[in-house]
C-alpha cells in the first residue's frame, strides 16, 4: 500500500487492490498519475 | 508514525527500530532483498525520502533497499496498526453492501439512531477516527453478519 508523498509531505496512502485511498485524499492528478504508472507496470 | 532511529545486527540477523516511544524488531529474511550467505548489512539510516517514516538499508554487495515503518507494525502485530486495517477492512465492506441492498443512508441513520452526516463518516474508509463498535453497528443494520475467530499461531 504505497504512500504518496510532495515535498516530504504526506499526500496519501493507497490501495492496490481496492484501487481506493486509504488515507488523504487524491486529486484527479494524482489518480492520473496512478493509472499512468499502473499502466506502465511499476506499481 | 516517525521512524526515530534503526540499527542493524548482523549476528542476529534483524534490525532495531525505534518508532515512536516503542522498539520493534524486523528480521533481514522479511526484506525485499534479503542478503543472501555471505552478504551482510553495511549501514541503514532513517531515510528522509519518506518523511523519516521508514528506514533504507545498504549491503556490502552494493544492492539498497527500503523499509516502511508499516511493514515493521505489521510484522510486530501492532494493535494499532492492526485496529486501522480492520477499521479500513470493515468500512469497504460496509460501502460493498450498501450497493447491494436497497438502502438509503438516510433510512440507515434512521435505524442507527444517528444523523445522515454521521453515517456518511462511517462509510468514508479514510476516516481513521471512527470506532469498531460503530462499524459492527452499521453492519449490523447492513444485515451483515460479522465473525471474528482467534486460533493458535502456526509455527
Amino acid at each position: 500500500m504505497p504512500k504518496i508523498r510532495r515535498g516530504g509531505r504526506f499526500v496519501l496512502k493507497w490501495d492496490l487492490e481496492r484501487d481506493s485511498v486509504m488515507k488523504g485524499s487524491a486529486s484527479r492528478r494524482v489518480r492520473k498519475l496512478i493509472v499512468e504508472l499502473q499502466a506502465e507496470g511499476l506499481l | 508514525m516517525k521512524v526515530r532511529s534503526v540499527v542493524f545486527n548482523n549476528r542476529r540477523k534483524d534490525f532495531t527500530i525505534r518508532l515512536g516511544a516503542s522498539s520493534y524488531r524486523y528480521p533481514y529474511v522479511r526484506l525485499e532483498r534479503p542478503p543472501a550467505p555471505g552478504d551482510h548489512v553495511v549501514s541503514a539510516h532513517v531515510d528522509p525520502e519518506i518523511g523519516r517514516e521508514g528506514f533504507s538499508y545498504v549491503l556490502a554487495s552494493g544492492a539498497e533497499g527500503t523499509v516502511h515503518g508499516e511493514q515493521v507494525l505489521d510484522y510486530n502485530k501492532d494493535p494499532r496498526y492492526r485496529r486501522e486495517v480492520l477499521l479500513y477492512e470493515l468500512t469497504i465492506e460496509a460501502q460493498q453492501r450498501l450497493s447491494a441492498i436497497p438502502l438509503s443512508r438516510r433510512e440507515i441513520a434512521r435505524r442507527m439512531g444517528t444523523s445522515a452526516a454521521q453515517v456518511c463518516r462511517l462509510f468514508d474508509q479514510t476516516n481513521t477516527r471512527k470506532s469498531v463498535d460503530e462499524m459492527l453497528r452499521l453492519l449490523g443494520v447492513l444485515e451483515c453478519e460479522v465473525q471474528f475467530s482467534v486460533r493458535a499461531k502456526s509455527a
